[in-house]
């Protein structure tokens, strides 16, 4: 039911990787939704193509990836995926903490770039977030 | 003319970080003032008006107590808990949950008065406000017997990332086909930690326990500080 509010929030780091990397045009967004990260695949591309109509975007393509839900044994310590949410440990039934398949990950973006931005300029974009 | 050339950016990041740090901040900050800051969820008709009124009754002759109250429509819910309790609505709109930004104008319309307890009766619905951070230290999820026990195992984000399962209504057990032990069992299995409560918040039945537990979260927060 959220869907808008996360392409929404995509859409805005989006928009702060252009501004700050001298993109032009996006040709590839790679995205990682994580089983557990409440969001609808379908529901998020058909968000995410209704509001992301800048020309920036025009032709641009979205790729998802579903991240399984996976925990840590709090008592052995061994490694399981999660099946039906079930959060038990296998081996020993204690509980465990939540390693991956919670988050929405913005993974990386392929873009049309002015050729004299050189690669040092890479991470330039995440300095203003990072340093709060 | 500038040529053009494609590059690849990794970038890495929560989509979320930014909505998660605001979260953070609003928790320490409640942390240091002494506010135990508690997330009611629910779907709708569960109760949450009323386990916060029969809370409230038990409470807030002793502690300083305010409660923020989202909805989509209408000041209804404020309105029952305002003869209890200092109470803002906070309308959505529209939108299914409520988030950071206006739980802060909640906050700032209370007139930031120092507070013991603060409430956060959410949006009813099982799904969206499972995803967002209130700045809450304690999020408390209610399953009305009449809702089945079915529940936690078709909603498990909302029962993985609660502390505490309060099951209300249950002076309708005798007439509704709902396993508490089976509910306890299911949402268990999601999140082991849960702290379980059995409540009829209408006679008042189980809710001195419950409070007792938010007396004993408040002290946990009171002494990491």
């Amino acid at each position: 039911m959220h869907e808008r509010s996360v392409a929404l929030a995509v859409l805005r780091q989006l928009d702060h990787i252009r501004e700050s990397s001298g993109v032009r045009r996006f040709v590839r967004v790679t995205l990682e939704l994580g089983e557990l990260s409440g969001v609808e695949p379908s529901q998020f591309v058909e968000a995410f193509f209704e509001l992301g109509t800048q020309e920036w975007l025009s032709g641009v393509e979205l790729e998802l990836r579903q991240t399984p839900l996976s925990a840590k044994c709090r008592s052995c310590g061994s490694m399981f995926p999660v099946e039906s949410y079930t959060f038990l440990c296998p081996l020993c039934g204690s509980t465990s903490d939540l390693i991956d398949g919670d988050k929405i990950t913005l993974v990386s973006v392929e873009a049309k770039v002015d050729a004299d931005q050189s690669e040092d300029d890479n991470a330039a974009f995440l300095a203003p977030l990072n340093s709060r | 003319m500038m040529s053009r050339t494609i590059r690849t950016i990794v970038v890495k990041r929560d989509v979320y970080e930014s909505l998660r740090i605001d979260a953070g901040e609003q928790r320490k900050r409640w942390s240091e003032q002494g506010t135990l800051a508690v997330n009611v969820l629910s779907s709708p008709g569960a109760g949450k008006t009323t386990l916060l009124q029969a809370t409230a009754r038990r409470l807030a002759s002793r502690y300083r107590m305010a409660v923020l109250v989202g909805d989509l429509e209408t000041d209804r819910d404020a309105q029952r808990l305002a003869p209890l309790l200092p109470a803002v609505q906070l309308t959505t709109g529209g939108a299914c949950h409520l988030d950071i930004a206006l739980v802060r104008r909640g906050v700032e319309a209370l007139g930031n008065i120092p507070l013991d307890f603060l409430f956060i009766e959410n949006v009813g619905n099982l799904v969206c406000p499972a995803s967002h951070d209130l700045g809450e230290h304690l999020r408390v999820v209610l399953l009305s017997t009449t809702e089945g026990d079915d529940k936690p195992a078709k909603y498990p984000k909302i029962f993985r990332t609660s502390q505490a399962l309060v099951i209300t209504k249950t002076d309708l057990i005798p007439f509704v086909p709902f396993d508490v032990a089976a509910a306890e069992r299911e949402a268990r299995k999601i999140q082991p930690e849960l702290a379980c409560f059995q409540i009829c918040a209408l006679r008042d039945e189980g809710v001195g326990e419950w409070c007792k537990y938010l007396e004993e979260q408040r002290n946990r927060i009171l002494s990491m500080k």
